[in-house]
Parts: structure tokens; sequence; C-alpha cells
């Protein structure tokens, strides 16, 4: 058992003076003061702060790898079909990703790693931790399963440039309808030929699954709600860029959103409505926010800069931790055991020299399942 | 909450203009007449400004090809497949297209927005109002009330292109009849399922459709300028037994007779334009006048962003100057394509129970110089 | 119109802290702590920090449309040819573009506006004071202020397609050396017709001009010095993303550095060897010359400061962080003699925060230009 003394931790929306104990990987006591057993192992961190490890619900970490150039690590979009419910994210990670490594040392302890967004149906995401060798290893299993989809002008660019459908959103919401109608077909029909495509849709309308939809402007948000209404099944919007323009819309949706990448210029027709305020004005209507990195896009080294600019908009600080540790793992359906510090759940947690809000303080290390991962100096020796 | 409007002069389209009041409640017109007896919460003084039902725009790619945007906008055509009925124009629409704003300044307050003319079978068009709000869901009047289909030069020229088929007239006349003769077969083998009560029948989107058409639910929408395209349309609509409206009927004069016994409305226009195409080589303003004096069923569209909608209503000023009926042509920007949209239960025209689609103008909407001074969505007014 | 900020903590950026007052006149800073007047408009300032106006160095705005269509407003690269000093960012700026009320919002008040690094040498940048109450043409500062050229793994992706006169880094420095070598040819020939594209080049040649370099790699830093030195112009060095891996020569030769943009991911092979210690490990071998840039549209402007703060998180003094996005941008354009820091005598671009500047949870409160109010926050929202 590991014994961990001294330390100022982040627990029930607050910083406390607590002892933990980590049992198994899992945290198994708090208390002001714990007493260690002969064979317990002891770690001080006297003028420490310990917070949950941060979740990074939308990224493509493990499959655009950084430091290789354009191609030889860019395996993010099957760009051969418009949908490609079949293929998944897990085949596609390379564990040895500079991303990954990025994401561990600086305090990102769970990701959720998805296709891109140049299809419609871009086929099964995975939810991993951030450290090991083997990525099936790494696979946080209690995550509900997700089918990524994207909707909008990310498709009609895409398919537009090879003159192939869809090549407007007029055929968008039709390439989707399709797909669900066969997968409906296929559920219904008793002689079914067994498709990996069809099950992974299947699970969707199942509810088994969730829908992680890639949407920017407003009306393609509607058309998603749209769809969603008409097939019946659960989703979670994805960027949503522009949803905070009409919060009363917002509101009647009653979906997770997860916003971002933020700390980006207006540089696409997709983030002319991009803005830190969006947080503000969602968390104010009552909706579960995330926000991602959507790593590489924004690297998952700079996750904190996230945090420091949602910041001026001087919400509450828990609310804006929130955003980063329980909010994503409600979202991903891991809450119960991630993202929070709590006994019983993976002792994923990282340890700070000062307040995680002080620019200067630094992640000096970070635990996954119990284990000492990394942490900034990890960077340094590298 | 009770809205009064005085001190304006009413065209109905159904009665000749007087001066006089209405009321507007939720939405709806309560009462209108010479004057208005029922106690209201506000008074809307129309300065002696002239009270029309808000134009309606019966072929618009409006909120398809938002203004200002180029290309990334644009979303009128998808040209990889000749044959696209499951594409919807709801599903691409952008409800702040500045153009809508626009639109109202010039007295249109509805739109029917249809997919282009590059396929032979487009897509489902859909109806919406102008109004204040940045969704779609806000401004729907109605859902899938057409199936927009073209002739002529259009899907030629696109998929000739690609050495695809349609490369020909006869091609896309083909076209379209393999399509519905696909839903016929659909429709049969649906009810034979049926009949043997078997467990399991594979729904087809694109067929859906095409059911709605063959059992006329729906009509066809269909794009066509020269005669021969109309005589086309006309025998295929025959031939197959549906609904059908023909759009722009540029040649409408030289098969008159054959379109006034087919029954089918026309959408005429746009005419406020040059001539690019062979196909709009005898396009002329005369036209309008024609389909007025054969009392067919009869719009006047603005095929927005070709010609702007905002000055539909010089459109039928420049038909009024080459001997249409000027009365005729307020009927054509709102009672007759309410019929032909079927929305004239709540559209087209000033009577009690309708809805309150209203603009107040300080002139004639046929004068260039007049201008909207109110209309009942917009909180700005001139008054 | 004179007027007087009380109540400040005032950062002058060349000295210490203190707490004190600043008199406005004709707007530039006339007094510092003066004995108070009568009559004289005050504004205080609450005992918040005034720093001066952030001073961007490289950055493309008004030449990247912000907000707007994907290629009909971006002009920052024109890439028919492989050598065209004679482009000026100038012309390519759109005058209204949302990017300078961004840049203003978060307190960026003078902005260097270069063209891309599609080329070996894309052309001459432009120093615009980010004042909105100016005529456009009155907002510049500097019509020429500096060549500049790139080396490395972007002409050679533009040119490979589009000019196909580059295929490798030889032919980027071939060309620049052709082009000089062009320029000086030129210069001895008699009887010869007007070419500004020899003209400008002369310019640099004969050290009124400088040249900006767009440089990663530490070889291509190499290449650059080598070509600088046999030509004998003067250069600065923009991004060096590997300088931290030969800072002695970078200190030999004071070449002035420009760091940034240090917010993005490693998606090139020459941006790999990356890191946010950079500006520490340069100061600590004793680079003075620095300064910070965002590259904007690379990263968003609004994080000029926030690199800075991430500059001292990696061990850079809090003292160099502050001037390397102030009087050293300044200085290096040439301007430290107006902008870059609070001094009697310069222009009253000045910036109210409610925390440090280098704390990145800091608000901006009031920008002011040329000692006009030029951004109220409250009123206006922040753009972020």
């Amino acid at each position: 058992m590991l014994i961990v003394k001294g330390a100022q931790i982040w627990k029930d929306r607050g910083l406390k003076r607590l002892d933990f104990s980590v049992e198994g990987g899992k945290l198994s006591g708090f208390s002001p003061s714990l007493l260690p057993g002969p064979h317990d192992e002891v770690l001080n961190l006297s003028g420490h702060y310990v917070y949950p490890g941060l979740i990074d619900p939308h990224t493509h970490v493990g499959l655009l790898e950084e430091e290789t150039g354009n191609f030889a690590g860019d395996d993010v979009n099957e760009t051969t079909s418009p949908a490609t419910p079949g293929v998944r994210a897990i085949d596609g990670i390379n564990p040895m990703d500079a991303g990954i490594r990025n994401a561990r040392n600086y305090g990102v302890t769970t990701v959720c790693v998805m296709p891109g967004s140049a299809n419609v149906i871009g086929g099964e995401g995975v939810v991993i931790k951030t450290a090991g060798k083997s990525v099936d290893g790494m696979v946080v299993s209690s995550a509900r399963k997700i089918v990524k989809m994207a909707f909008g002008r990310n498709i009609t660019w895409t398919w537009s440039k090879k003159e192939k459908y869809p090549s407007t959103r007029l055929a968008v919401g039709a390439v989707l309808r399709e797909k669900l109608n066969a997968a409906k077909n296929y559920m219904a029909n008793p002689e079914r030929v067994c498709t990996y495509e069809m099950e992974v849709l299947a699970n969707l309308l199942k509810k088994e699954a969730i829908a992680r939809i890639h949407v920017a402007n407003l009306e393609d948000i509607e058309t998603i709600a749209r769809i969603a209404r008409e097939f019946d099944f659960d989703y979670v919007l994805d960027h949503a860029t522009a949803l905070h323009t009409n919060v009363e819309f917002a509101k009647t949706l009653k979906v997770p959103v997860i916003l971002g990448p933020l700390n980006v210029a207006g540089k696409s027709f997709q983030s002319y409505d991009v803005t830190f305020a969006s947080v503000k004005i969602l968390l104010e209507a009552g909706l579960l926010v995330s926000v991602m990195s959507d790593a590489p896009v924004i690297p998952l080294n700079l996750v904190r800069l996230q945090l420091f600019l949602v910041d001026r908009y001087r919400l509450d600080r828990s609310d804006i931790l929130d955003l980063f540790t329980e909010n994503p793992a409600k979202t991903l359906g891991i809450e119960k055991q991630t993202g929070s510090l709590g006994i019983g759940k993976d002792a994923d947690f990282i340890v700070l020299d000062g307040d995680i809000f002080d620019y200067r303080s630094r992640i000096r290390s970070t635990y996954i399942n119990g284990n000492a991962v990394g942490g900034e100096d990890y960077e340094m020796d590298s | 909450m009770r809205k009064k409007i005085t001190n304006v002069t009413i065209h109905s389209i159904v009665q000749k203009p007087y001066k006089g009041e209405l009321i507007i409640e939720d939405g709806k017109i309560a009462e209108v007449g010479k004057t208005c007896s029922q106690t209201v919460d506000e008074v809307i003084d129309g300065k002696g400004g002239l009270c029309f039902p808000g134009f309606i725009d019966a072929h618009s790619h409006i909120g398809l090809n938002a203004e200002g945007y180029g290309f990334e906008y644009d979303d009128v055509n998808e040209m990889t497949n000749p044959v696209t009925p499951e594409v919807r124009t709801e599903d691409a629409f952008v409800p702040t297209d500045a153009a809508l704003k626009e639109s109202a300044l010039g007295g249109v307050l509805v739109h029917c927005v249809l997919t282009g003319s590059a396929n032979p079978v487009g897509g489902l068009a859909f109806i919406v109002r102008h109004t204040p709000s940045n969704l779609t869901g806000d401004k729907v009047v109605q859902r899938d009330v057409g199936l927009k289909m073209a002739t002529g030069e259009n899907p030629k020229r696109v998929y000739g292109a690609k050495n695809q088929m349609p490369v020909t007239r006869m091609g896309t006349a083909a076209v379209i009849r393999k399509y519905l003769q696909d839903g016929k077969n659909y429709i049969e083998k649906k009810a034979k399922a049926e009949k043997e009560k078997k467990p399991f029948f594979e729904t087809d989107l694109k067929l859906e459709i095409a059911e709605k058409v063959l059992k006329k639910i729906i009509p066809v929408r269909i794009h066509c300028h020269r005669s021969e395209d109309m005589l086309t349309a006309i025998r295929i609509k025959e031939e197959f037994g549906i609904r059908m409206v023909i759009e722009h009927a540029t040649e409408y004069l030289k098969v008159r007779e054959e379109i006034k016994k087919s029954g089918v409305p026309v959408i005429l226009g746009p005419f406020m334009s040059c001539r690019p195409k062979v196909e709009l080589k005898d396009m002329t303003y005369k036209t309008y006048k024609g389909a007025l004096e054969d009392g067919v069923l009869m719009a006047c569209m603005s095929d927005h962003p070709v010609f702007p909608s905002q000055v539909l209503r010089l459109q039928a000023g420049m038909a009024v100057a080459y001997g249409a009926d000027e009365e005729g042509m307020f009927r054509a920007l709102t009672i007759m394509p309410a019929q032909i949209l079927g929305i004239d239960q709540d559209f087209g025209s000033i009577e009690k129970g309708k809805q309150a689609s209203l603009c107040i103008w300080d002139g004639h909407p046929f004068d260039a110089r007049s201008r909207v001074i109110w209309n009942d969505q917009d909180s700005w007014t001139a008054l | 119109m004179k007027w007087i900020l009380k109540n400040a903590i005032l950062h002058p950026v060349t000295a210490e802290a203190f707490r004190g007052s600043l008199l406005i006149d004709k707007g530039k800073i006339a007094q510092i702590n003066p004995p108070e007047r009568k009559g004289t408009q005050t504004f205080d300032a609450n005992g918040h920090h005034l720093f001066p106006g952030i001073v961007e160095e490289h950055c493309h705005i008004g030449t990247h449309g912000e907000k707007t269509n994907q290629t009909a407003d971006q002009d920052t690269n024109e890439w028919s040819e492989p050598i065209t000093p004679e482009m000026q960012a100038l012309d390519g700026i759109k005058i209204f573009d949302f990017g300078f009320r961004m840049a203003l919002a978060n307190g960026i008040t003078t902005l260097n506006i270069f063209p891309g690094s599609g080329s070996p040498i894309t052309g001459v940048g432009v120093a615009l004071k980010n004042d909105p109450s100016l005529r456009f043409e009155e907002r510049i500062l500097i019509k020429e202020s500096g060549l500049k050229m790139a080396f490395g793994e972007n002409p050679k992706s533009v040119h490979s397609k589009t000019s196909k006169t580059i295929q490798t880094r030889m032919a980027t420095a071939a060309l620049i050396r052709k082009a000089f070598q062009d320029a000086l040819n030129y210069e001895k020939k008699k009887d010869k017709e007007y070419n500004r594209r020899m003209e400008i080049l002369l310019k640099v040649l004969k050290g009124e001009l400088t040249a900006h370099v767009h440089v990663h790699r530490a070889d291509d830093i190499q290449t650059i010095i080598r070509i600088a030195d046999e030509f004998g112009f003067k250069i600065h060095l923009e991004h060096a993303t590997e300088a931290h891996l030969i800072p002695k020569i970078i200190v030999e030769r004071q070449i002035p550095v420009a760091v940034g943009p240090m917010f993005t991911a490693k998606y090139k092979i020459e941006v790999n060897n990356r890191s946010l210690q950079t500006p520490a490990i340069l100061e600590r071998a004793g680079v003075k010359d620095l300064s910070l840039i965002t590259d904007h549209p690379v990263i968003p402007i609004w994080n000029l400061p926030i690199e800075a703060s991430m500059a001292v998180h990696y061990g850079l003094s809090e003292d160099l962080a502050l001037r390397a996005i102030t009087i050293n941008p300044a200085k290096n354009l040439g301007l430290d003699h107006r902008i870059g820091s609070l001094e009697v005598g310069k222009d009253a671009d000045m910036i109210l925060l409610d925390r440090e500047l280098l704390d990145p949870t800091h608000r901006v409160l009031y920008v002011w230009t040329n000692g006009n109010l030029s951004y109220d926050t409250e009123k206006e929202g922040m753009v972020l």
C-alpha cells in the first residue's frame, strides 16, 4: 500500500489537507492523518498540491502523430468512403506517439481518441489511459462505446475536392440517414449476414453506443438534432462552436457538449464563432460542458493554458476544474472509475508544487493506476 | 397579446383595397375590416401606409448560398449523382443568410427553398418564413413540400462534362422515368410484402420519396425553360399520374394551350436577367401577361440568388409594364404561390384566421422608391 | 489634451515597478508622478497594473483574413514565383480585418506584419500602430520594416508544387544567392531601368533594410548566416526553433532572435525540437536580444503575453520575458525611441490589467493608444 502524506488535495470541489492511500492501483482511503503500516510505502508531499488526473474527451493523439512530418504518422481520416463505421481508432493508435507522452507529462491521464472529421461516420473511438506500450492494456473498459460522426463543412470540404458524394451539406444528412436506415433494415432482417459496420450502427440504435458528433455551425447542430430525433439515438456535440449563440435552443437539446479547441484563430469557416465565452454561457445554461484540446490541434503539453484562459471569464474555479475532470468523465461514462479522487476510483492523480491556476507551478509527477508515469521534469530529461 | 394596426389601406388580395384596421393575436389575424371593435394591448399607427400580405417567393435557393461567403457556403447543387431525391434543402439551409433580412425589406416574408437544377432528380424542398431567430427550426413553415427535378441544358452540361448519363434531353427524361419506375416497383414490392405478412421489408430512403410522389402526396417541381422540355414534363406526368409544377416555364407562350389543358401550375421567372444560355433566348416579360390571361395558377419567382429576392416586386412591376394586370401580379406574389405550395389556408391574403404575415409599405410596392416600413416579425420599424 | 492617470502600479519594463501616476500630453508620456493639478482630467486606475502596449514583431494580421473565406481573403503568400522582394505586406492588408480588434482588445498596440514564408524571399513587412482612431495611412510606423525571407520546409513544399523551382534546401539557398548577386550586378550596370525588385535587395545589401529570416532548424540557421556573411547583410532570426541547440553562434554574432509561435503541435519535421525552454536556454547562454512572436494566425495573437508566461514557467527571467514582448521587438524594429516602455517622451500606448501581465489569468481592462482610450473591455467585451 502507498500512503501519500502532507499534500493539499482537490476533493469534493475544494482543496483539503488530507492523506490518502493507494492499493492495487485504486484509491483506498482518505483521512487527515494516515498512519503507515510496516510494509507500506510512504510518499511525503508536504507543500504540494494533488489534483485528479485531467481528462481530454476529444483527441487524435496516437492517430495523428507529432514529430513525424505530414504523412507517415497520419492515420486519422479514412477518406475512401464518406461513411466508415467499421474502422476503429484503436487499430491506428501508436502508444509511442509524442502526443501521448506529452499528455502524461503534462497531467492528462485519460484521453478519448477518435477518428477525424472528414467522414460523416468516421468510425469507433476509444478511451485510453496515457501510459503504456500496448494500447490494449491502456483501454478504459468502463467507457461507453463511441461512434464518431461529423457534420457540416468539414465533410463537404473533403468530398467536394474529390467531386464525390456528399459534396454539399444537402447530402451530408442524407448519408447519415441512409446508413442508419440500412442499420434498421439490418436489425429487422431475420436472415441478416453479420457485418461489423452494421453492428456498430446497431449498437448506436440500441443505445449501447453514443454518437460523438463533430459539428460547428448552429444550422448543422439543428440538422443533427433532427436526425437524432428521427432515428432515436444518443449523442454528444463536439466543438459545438456556435451553440452559445442560441442559449434557449441549447437548453432544449439536453445533450453533453465538448467545446474547443478554443485557443485558435478564426482560420476556417467553422471557427468564426469560436470564443472562450462559450464555456461560461453554456455552463450558466446548465449544460454538461467539457473542454477539448483536439490534440494535436492544441498539443496536450498546453492543456493547462486552456484552464488559465477560461479563468479570465472569472468562473468558479471548481467549475473550471470540472471542465477538465468530472464533466468529461461523465460524458464518457467513466465517472465511477476516474475523473475525481474518491475511494475505489483509479489512482489517477497529478502532483504540483503549487496551485494549478498559478502559471509558475509545475507538474512534478503524474500517477496513473497508482504508478508514477511522468511529469514536466520527465520531458526535460528526454 | 393583441395588437391593432390602424390608419392603413388594406390590400387583402381577396377584396378591393380599402382604408381599414386589423387585429393580430398570437401571430394570427383575429379581425380585419373598416373598423375593429376588440380591445387591444397595443396600437400601431400605419401612418396611411399600404398593408400587404407578405410576398411569397415560390422558387428560391435562399440560405443555400449565404451572401458574402462564396463557395464555402454554396450548397445549392449536389452535382455528384444525377439522382439525389434523398437530399434536403432543410439540412443545408443557413438561417443567418443576410439575404433573408434583405428580402424582408423588399416585402418577401415566405420562401420556398429548392435544390438547384443540376440533377434530373434533385431533392426535397421546404418552406421558410422570415423570423428574427437564428434557427432554421423557428423558420420552417412546412417540410418536404416537393421533389425538385430538372430538364434542359443544366443536367446535360453538368453530367456531359463527366461523360455520364444524361448528356442529352433524352437521357434526362430516361433518368427521371427510371427513378419513377423504380418507385412503382418499390410500391408493389412493399404491398406484396405486406400482403404476405413478411416479417421484414427492406426500406429504401430514395424510393420512399418516389412513393410519396407517385401517391400524389407531394408534387414534382420540374425546372423547364424550353417548350419541348415542358411537353416532356407533362408527358411524364401523364405516364405516371403524378402532381407537377413547372418552374421557370420561359417559353410558356409557345405551349400555353398544352399547359392550360394539363392543369399544371407554373412558377414564372426570373425574367429580370440576361440570356446566358440558349434555352433563355426567347425569354420575355410578356409571359406573365399571357399566363394571367389564360387563367392558369401562376406565381412569380426570384430564383434567388439568380435574381435577388429583395426586388422580386420589381420583376412583377416589369410584368405590368409589359401589359400584365396589376392586380393579377399581386396575386402572383401572394395567394397564387400560396395555393401552388399548399399553404393558402395560412398565407397569401389578409383574412381572418390566417397568419399575420404582413408588411406596411410607404408607397406602391411596384415603385422602386417605396419601402417596407413595418413587418410583423422584426422589432425594426421605420414607422 | 492633457490628462493624468493616477493610482496605478506602473511597470515601465525598463525599470522596476512602482505605484504612481503619469501625465499624458499630446499623446505622449509627459511626466512621471506629476504634481496634482486642478482642472486636469484624471483617470483613477484603482491600483491596477499599467504596462506599456505590447509589441508583436511578427504576425500576419490583415493579410490573413480573420473569420472569412479561406481563399478570397488570404493574401499572405504570393507563391507564384520564388523571389518576390517587391511585394509589400501593406498592399495585402484588409484594413477592417477583425484581427486588428482582436489584437487591440488583448493589449497589442503595435503590429509588425510580414508576408508569409512560402518563398525564399517573400517581400517587405510593415509596422503599424494598432490605433483604430487613426486613418489607415496614419497608422504606418515604418513602411518597409524588413525583408522577409524563408528557409526550410515551407518554400520547399510550396515551390515544389507551384513554380517547380525548388526541390531541396540547396535550391532555396541558391535562389537567394542568385537574387543578391543579380542585385549587385544591377547596381554596376550603366543606363539601367529602375527595377524595384533589385532596389529592395540593394537596400538590404546596403544595410538600410534588415532581412528577417523564417528559419527553424539549426542547419538552416547556419546556412542563412553563411549567406549573410558572403554578402554582408544584417539578419534577424524568426522562429529560430532550434536556436537553443546552437546558442553560442547566436551570442557570438549578437543576432536578434524572435522565438515563437511556441504553442503549436510538432506537425512539421523541422519543428520536432521545439521546446518551451528555448527562451530560458538562450538567456542562460547570454542572448539578450530576444523577442517572442505569435505568427498570428498560426496561434491567436492573444497568446503573446502567455508565451512570455510559459517561458518564465520554464526558467526565463521575468525581466527578459517582459522585454521580449515590449521593448525588445520595438528595438528590433527601430522603434524603441517611441514605444515599448513607459518612459517620458514615448507614445502613450498603455494597457491596464487587473493582474500582472505575466499571469495568464489577467484581464485587460483598458487600452490606450497615443494617449486615447481605444478599448474599454467592460463596454466592448473580451475578444478571446
